[in-house]
């Protein structure tokens, strides 16, 4: 059990300071939207669990799944618009994916993954989550959990190593 | 043993922090402050009125609707084929700010629901199938889902069209059958059995006159739980997640689906090429395809509506022209958002200006009516709008009550 009261803002705030970067960059990844797409979940998720603070025993897991959940779920599968007041600015990301060259390139294709399959390439490859862990997040099977994986790993496997790469390694191993 | 993408994967994932930028310095500020307006919001019905987006939305509607079905457009053709110069002069300004609630503009459509079944259950209400008649989905436990059944609330009658349990009475999942989809125009209500480390599923289609068995599938368990069902003439078709599936041959991707998703109309599903869109009905073959960035609202069979903020937002919302003259399928394109309307609303979802908390504007394209709402709750209310139309919004739900609008009833 977590305080509760006036306790409640200082260390909620402490849990902000500390992973709302993690949280954001977890959110950008598993969304297919822009960097303020990425801050909104994070922030609904937050609000959740600002809520629910004093029950919540692993604070961090329990915004990773909120978030999760929030961009799979059945309000954004309905695929309703939602329109802001700021523009949608991915110039600037765009520009820092490329400066990362083939890490660039990897990153937008998880990020061009379907949702589900996006979702659990992250939890398993940056989240270091189980398969277990990814099906408690998702609310399904463990053997789903594998598929979602395969088929994901699969279509990476599509793009990933880019061509010029397979070249230099294939060079690189018959040098050495 | 880990591959060398699987490596790559974890550096690249690593990587992100380079192209992450930091949030904002008054983030908990900022989300204490939401959630605690929002506490405020939920208590009024009308509480998070206050927007500040101009939107212009071209005349293209009415225009359209002089059109009879089989009119061939001709853009040379001087009447009454709009233009974008018409379009401009007959925007309609929406400003959410002075919005009235849903319940005001349009009051024969809300309809008052008791909070629990005869049951003694609680329930999702799907669809009005006929006036005063739906079609609801009992929940076990926590937003869990079960039994699909018709309802009267008038009368009290309840008949159940699918017992979840006797469906699936093996599965070790908590819900034995997943969210139930109204199909074929109300028709035929849907449910796919949920089961345990990916064993093979069923998608069942239940009759609503009656309960009876109209077909069932069984499905690999590779399938998962599907996005959206659909019906297409005589068997079900489903969004998998790199397309879409039918139960001809549930194996394989429907040819040339990759990519579609289904929106909720019917059997129409839409594909995303930016810097346009392309629909397809999955039942009948019909194709079209538009292109966001085309200055004519309706030229041809395209239609399109700018939505514009007061200074640099910008979307357009692209449909075509259907049979009936108006735009019969509008469907929201942006590079952030993806939308999905009827010929009839739109449903915008809108943060504020300063990105607090979000409403709900419901626009009707033919008499350019809107009206607000606040932004549902829980994620068992916004089941409540995933029938097969989406026609059926909760309005509030509570311990002694429920109110939803039916989209249908407003005309």
């Amino acid at each position: 059990m977590r305080q509760n009261g006036s306790g409640r803002d200082a260390a909620f705030e402490e849990f902000v300071r500390n992973k709302q970067v993690a949280l954001v960059r977890f959110a950008w990844l598993v969304s297919d939207g822009s960097y303020a797409h990425a801050e909104d979940l994070v922030q609904e998720a937050l609000i959740r669990l600002y809520g629910r603070w004093s029950d919540v025993n692993d604070p961090e897991a329990y915004t990773r799944t909120t978030i999760s959940r929030l961009n799979i779920s059945v309000w954004r599968k309905l695929r309703r618009e939602t329109l802001r007041g700021t523009p949608v600015d991915r110039a600037e990301l765009d520009r820092r994916l490329d400066a990362l060259g083939g890490d660039g390139r990897l990153i937008r294709a998880v990020r061009a993954l379907p949702p589900r399959q996006r979702l659990v390439i992250v939890l398993r490859y940056w989240c270091d989550y189980g398969d277990g862990e990814i099906a408690e997040t998702l609310g399904c099977a463990q053997a789903t959990v594998r598929s979602l994986a395969h088929r994901g790993l699969t279509r990476l496997r599509e793009v990933w190593p880019p061509p010029t790469q397979t070249t230099t390694q294939s060079i690189t191993g018959r040098t050495a | 043993m880990s591959t060398d993408l699987e490596q790559a994967l974890r550096r690249a994932l690593d990587a992100t922090g380079d192209v992450i930028q930091q949030p904002r310095d008054d983030l908990t500020a900022h989300v204490v402050r939401r959630y605690r307006r929002r506490r405020i919001a939920y208590s009024s019905a009308a509480g998070a009125a206050v927007l500040a987006v101009a939107v212009a939305i071209a005349g293209l509607f009415g225009a359209a609707r002089d059109d009879g079905p089989d009119r061939t457009v001709n853009p040379s053709t001087p009447t009454p084929t709009p233009s974008a110069t018409q379009a401009v002069a007959e925007r309609v300004l929406l400003d959410p700010a002075v919005a009235q609630p849903v319940q005001i503009v349009w009051p024969q459509a809300i309809r008052n629901l008791p909070a629990r079944l005869p049951n003694g259950s609680e329930y999702s209400p799907l669809e009005e199938v006929a006036d005063g008649v739906f079609v609801v989905q009992a929940k076990l436990g926590f937003e869990r889902t079960g039994s699909v059944y018709r309802f009267t609330p008038a009368t009290g009658e309840l008949k159940l069209l699918i017992d979840a349990r006797k469906l699936n009475p093996s599965t070790t999942r908590v819900a034995p059958v997943g969210k139930a989809w109204v199909i074929d125009g109300g028709t035929m209500v849907a449910v796919q059995t949920l089961e345990a480390d990916g064993q093979s599923s069923i998608m069942y289609v239940a009759s609503v006159a009656d309960g009876s068995r109209v077909t069932q599938t069984n499905v690999p368990g590779a399938t998962g739980e599907v996005g959206f069902l659909a019906w297409a003439q005589d068997h079900i078709v489903w969004e998998g997640d790199d397309g879409l599936y039918s139960a001809t041959d549930p194996l394989r991707l429907i040819p040339g689906s990759e990519g579609y998703r289904l929106i909720g109309q019917g059997a129409w599903a839409v594909e995303d090429t930016a810097p346009g869109i392309r629909w397809w009905n999955v039942a009948t073959g019909e194709r079209h395809e538009a292109t966001a960035g085309d200055a004519s609202p309706c030229y041809g069979t395209t239609c399109m509506i700018g939505i514009g903020g007061p200074s640099s937002t910008s979307y357009d919302i692209v449909g075509f022209r259907g049979p009936t003259g108006r735009a019969a399928l509008v469907t929201g394109y942006s590079s952030a958002s993806r939308g999905s309307w009827g010929d009839h609303f739109a449903l915008i979802f809108y943060g504020r200006a300063d990105d607090s908390d979000q409403v709900v504007l419901l626009f009707d394209l033919r008499t350019k009516k809107f009206a607000m709402t606040p932004y549902p709750r829980t994620e068992s209310e916004q089941m409540a709008t995933a029938g097969s139309n989406m026609n059926l919004l909760v309005l509030s739900s509570s311990s002694t009550a429920k109110v939803v609008i039916n989209l249908n009833a407003i005309n």
